[in-house]
């Protein structure tokens, strides 16, 4: 990270004249090539790469025209960079620091003469005085000149330092002292010197608890060091106990505990939030369990941890990265979230596209794969342009490496997959001829497929599926039942290995291929002639419905088959009805009632209108098919389920009739005489048309008849 | 003849010292079968060398790079030996810490050994689920018969039993590998029984050996404690430093000012000196001596300096 070493430039401040701040001033650090200028303000700020506050640095050169360093050894010292405190850089102008040595110097000669004026005048009055010898004059003379010498030698020194002090440092005490002492007013600057002293007392204890102070970083150091052991052991703990909510998992896994499982995927992701893999995990089951605001959350605690990875180390973490956004771009395909969708696949795509300028073979694919969840979202959107030009070109990466790879099974299956999304994009976009050549290519290449590896036949019912639908979309009857010949071939076969796993679904395949045809043959339609109806589509697809009738009986106990089975029964009585083939109906129809029977237990109060209806329509065929006992079995049934079905009475009362139950007859004959007097005659007229009143009961319909009548 | 030998060793010890060695060695991992061993022949390759380097007979190996430090970050690109692959195979790439005490040590895994107990582990969970699956149909035809459930439970457990079934196929693959990857010579004897009855399918076993040590329940309680209360402990010391530093900062100061005094002491003596004054000049520099003293301590260049100037003075 880039950090700033702030500073500025001024001036030397002297008594007369405090120190300007300098513009201009070239600073170069030792080790950058370029230097830095200071501003109008006398700032300038250095960028230092990787330096931490307190890391060392140099200066190279500091440079104005008609300036130079007040402090010449700056250049090289080795400084301490901060990003707080700035770096002050004194210069002076040579001129003044002449001006001013030369000024301290004539002042210092001056005080120097006059002093050794007044002790030469001094000892000459002790010689005189004969206070002093000869002998101890002339050593006192010799003294005297060796000293003033000493002080000669001494003041260009002096001079040349006070010259180079700053006056702008010395705080207002400071500065008198040191005016003092240049000025040579010695007294004067002892005495300040006096009111500035500190009491050596405060100076011993500052010094001790400066020391105190250290011995306490010192500890305290100590303490960060210790922590820093804890913490690493406190790591190292909760690595095993991940591991053990891992092994966890494994065992309620094992006993189909998913809840639990998943419990203990989410505590080890709570144990570190940073921890990617733990994250991922977590989510990737949680999206199993389809506990989604959960999967969710952790997918995308993975993604910033990824995020933050890839940032650290690309060459490594890239990869997962862009993993992460497809598989986030599929999660938010369930709640129908396409806009989160589209902007983490974009961004996955736009990595695999920069990672596919390397132009390995896995590379290209993930931007297939990638394309091909795009495909999806454009269709879920309905960008139709948009999903075909995608799908497209994941296409024909594909079907280049395909062509380089023409006998590797996997790569095979791979573009025989993405040529059947082709054609059902094509499919759902209308686009049915282009739709069937893909399907078609699928096809064989499936076939050619299976050649190598004959694990690969479970690839060919969902092409062959979507050819059904597309012939059956186009109307296309004799490809389509070629299809479904080899669909059923395939199911047959597995149906015949494994009875138990493949029989019901072949059931339901069956029925759909049956009630598809009979639909498309038009039998059903009132509005179609006959000579309109597809007769051979027709007894095709009945074919196919007692198939799947057989089947259907087989595997009525499990859960989702009575839905197909009742679906059955229901149309083929549709069917009879159609032709008053009324003895198949009646059949087909007792074998509805338990089912409905069964619905109508569960459900009462829904069921209770379909149940009946069912009831009084098989009342009536029993009648007409002369099964009265059942007639009058299931119309006392249906009057239970709903009493308010007045219209069963003309059913039952034949029924009973026709039993020999003249007493229970000739009741409800009697209650409903007056509304129905009409119509059970006219019945009863048909019943005989029909030869169904046996013998036995003549006299009794006899005997109705002028009751009726009176 | 002398000179050209000192010079040559003075390279060498400039050469060595720019370039940081950083050791390693690589083993395969312990099986419960069969323990780890030193791998020999592995080609190592690091981000920043133009070379490879390769282990020994004993696994070691040493890379060098020059202007790596202790506490660089150096990553391993490529670590290859043919029939053999990283046990963890985010340790390519990933960055580790440069030491030149610590060596770095690489796991590896025999290929056909990993895929021989990928198959064993798949197969015993297999088992194991298969038994689970009958276990559980066995019950649910019971209730049935004894009518404890009604029918359209029975249908429903049924469907759920199938759906839980295939679920756990699925993640049988990942599992195994995992499983398969495990490092038994760094287990302690709980956690390699562990790992062992989990590979068997014996999981009852395995699942009472785990809760002897580990307790699922107060896991994230007693791990956010533990880092709370380190963290608080890290929170107190700095602020201490902090506070001492500021404290120092202050002090510090002070000192400074003691010092300028010295210095001006030092030059008032001298100007003293010049003037003829030198009972004024000795006064100043022992007040001079003193704030030395204390600032620096008796045997400082500086305090033995100026007691040497008042020493002259009283001559």
């Amino acid at each position: 990270m880039a950090q700033n070493q702030q500073g500025y430039v001024k001036t030397l401040g002297r008594p007369d004249k405090k120190g300007q701040v300098l513009s201009g001033v070239t600073i170069r650090v030792k080790g950058q090539h370029n230097p830095v200028v200071s501003g109008k303000d006398g700032a300038f700020s250095i960028t230092m790469n990787d330096m931490k506050n307190g890391d060392p640095y140099s200066l190279q050169q500091v440079k104005k025209n008609g300036y130079e360093l007040n402090e010449p050894t700056l250049i090289g010292r080795q400084l301490a960079f901060s990003d707080k405190v700035p770096l002050t850089i004194v210069m002076a102008s040579p001129d003044q620091i002449e001006a001013d040595k030369t000024r301290i110097e004539e002042k210092a000669q001056q005080v120097a003469g006059k002093n050794y004026e007044a002790r030469l005048a001094l000892l000459e009055q002790q010689l005189s005085d004969n206070h002093l010898t000869q002998v101890q004059y002339q050593d006192s003379i010799r003294d005297l000149q060796a000293k003033f010498e000493k002080y000669q030698s001494l003041i260009e020194g002096m001079a040349e330092h006070y010259a180079h002090t700053d006056y702008d440092l010395l705080d207002q005490v400071n500065r008198e002292i040191n005016l003092c002492i240049e000025n040579g007013q010695l007294e004067r600057a002892d005495s300040l010197i006096q009111t500035l002293f500190n009491p050596i007392e405060a100076l011993r204890r500052n010094k001790e608890a400066l020391e105190a102070l250290d011995r306490q970083i010192a500890q305290a150091q100590d303490i960060l060091s210790q922590a820093d052991n804890d913490m690493a052991a406190v790591l190292k703990q909760q690595e095993k106990d991940a591991e053990y909510l891992y092994q966890l998992h494994t065992i309620a896994a094992a006993k189909f505990d998913f809840d639990r499982a998943q419990q203990y995927l989410d505590t080890r992701a709570e144990l570190d939030p940073t921890n990617v893999i733990w994250q991922h995990e977590a989510a990737l089951f949680a999206h199993r369990q389809n506990q989604l605001e959960k999967a969710e959350k952790y997918y995308l605690r993975a993604l910033e941890g990824y995020r933050t990875l890839a940032e650290e180390v690309p060459e490594v973490y890239e990869e997962d990265l862009m993993y992460i956004l497809t598989d986030l771009g599929y999660y938010y395909l369930d709640p129908e979230r396409f806009d989160l969708a589209e902007t983490y696949t974009q961004e996955a795509l736009a990595m695999a596209r920069q990672r596919a300028q390397d132009a390995s073979e896995q590379s290209k694919l993930d931007v297939a794969d990638v394309l091909l969840l795009l495909h999806i979202i454009y269709l879920s959107t309905d960008r139709v342009a948009e999903s075909e030009t995608v799908i497209n070109e994941a296409f024909d990466i594909v079907k280049k490496i395909a062509k380089k790879h023409s006998k590797d099974p996997i790569v095979l299956d791979r573009y025989q997959s993405i040529m059947e999304q082709v054609g059902f994009t094509y499919y759902l976009n209308g686009r049915y001829a282009e739709s069937e050549k893909y399907y078609t290519e699928a096809l064989d290449l499936a076939r050619k497929l299976v050649k190598i590896e004959p694990k690969y036949i479970i690839n060919m019912p969902s092409i062959l599926d979507h050819l059904i639908r597309l012939y059956t979309t186009n109307h296309q009857y004799a490809q389509r039942d070629q299809c479904i010949q080899e669909v059923l071939e395939i199911r047959r076969k597995q149906a015949s290995d494994n009875p138990q796993a493949y029989e019901p679904d072949l059931a339901i395949l069956l029925y759909d291929y049956g009630s598809d045809g009979i639909e498309e043959s038009k039998f059903l339609d009132s509005s179609v002639n006959e000579e309109d109806v597809d007769q051979d589509l027709f007894y095709v697809s009945m074919d196919y419905l007692d198939e799947a009738l057989v089947l259907f009986r087989k595997y009525a106990h499990l859960d989702y088959i009575p839905y197909w089975y009742t679906h059955c029964l229901n149309l083929l009585c549709e069917v009879f009805m159609m032709v008053n083939d009324h003895e198949n109906c009646r059949i087909y129809m007792s074998e509805l009632a338990p089912l409905y029977k069964a619905e109508y237990q569960k459900n009462p109060n829904g069921q209770q209108v379909v149940y009946a209806n069912l009831l009084e329509y098989l009342a009536a065929i029993c009648m007409v098919t002369g099964h009265p006992a059942d007639a009058e079995t299931y119309g006392k049934e249906a009057l239970r389920v709903d009493p308010s079905r007045q219209d069963v009475y003309n059913t039952l009362a034949p029924a009973l009739l026709l039993q020999g139950k003249y007493a229970e007859a000739e009741k409800i004959y009697l209650q409903n005489k007056g509304e129905m007097k009409d119509s059970m005659l006219e019945d009863l007229e048909l019943l005989k048309e029909r030869n169904l009143i046996p013998e036995a009961a003549e006299k009794d319909v006899e005997r109705l008849k002028q009751r009726l009548n009176e | 003849m002398k000179r050209p030998l000192i010079l040559t060793f003075w390279l060498l010890f400039a050469v060595s010292a720019l370039a940081q060695t950083q050791q390693g060695y690589v083993r395969t991992i312990g099986r419960p079968d069969q323990p780890g061993s030193s791998l020999e022949g592995v080609v190592i390759q690091a981000q920043g060398m133009v070379n490879a380097v390769v282990s020994d007979s004993t696994g070691r190996f040493s890379i060098s790079i020059p202007g790596k430090k202790d506490g660089d970050p150096i990553a391993l690109l490529s670590i290859r030996k043919k029939g053999y692959e990283l046990k963890d195979k985010e340790l390519k790439g990933r960055n580790l810490v440069c030491s030149s005490r610590v060596p770095l040590h690489i796991l590896m895994v025999d290929q056909r050994q990993l895929e021989a107990d990928r198959r064993r582990i798949e197969e015993n969970a297999y088992r194991v689920a298969e038994e689970n699956y009958q276990k559980r149909l066995d019950v649910l035809e019971q209730q049935k018969e004894a009518n404890d459930i009604t029918i359209e439970q029975y249908r429903q457990e049924l469907q759920t039993l199938e759906d839980n079934y295939d679920r756990y196929l699925s993640l049988i693959d990942d599992m195994a590998d995992r499983y398969a990857r495990t490092d038994y010579d760094q287990l302690d004897s709980i956690d390699y029984q562990i790992n062992l009855c989990i590979e068997n399918g014996d999981l009852d076993k395995a699942d009472s050996l785990i809760h002897t040590v580990f307790d699922p329940e107060t896991v994230l309680e007693r791990n956010r404690a533990a880092k709370q209360e380190i963290q608080e402990r890290i929170a107190l010391a700095q602020s201490i430093i902090d506070k001492a530093n500021a404290d120092k900062a202050a002090i510090l100061q002070d000192l400074e000012y003691a010092q300028r005094l010295a210095n001006l002491c030092d030059n008032l003596a001298q100007e003293y000196v010049a003037a003829g004054k030198a009972d004024m000049a000795l006064q100043c520099l022992e007040k001079s001596l003193e704030i030395k003293r204390i600032l620096y301590g008796e045997t400082h260049p500086s305090v033995e300096e100026t007691q040497l100037q008042i020493n002259a003075l009283r001559l």
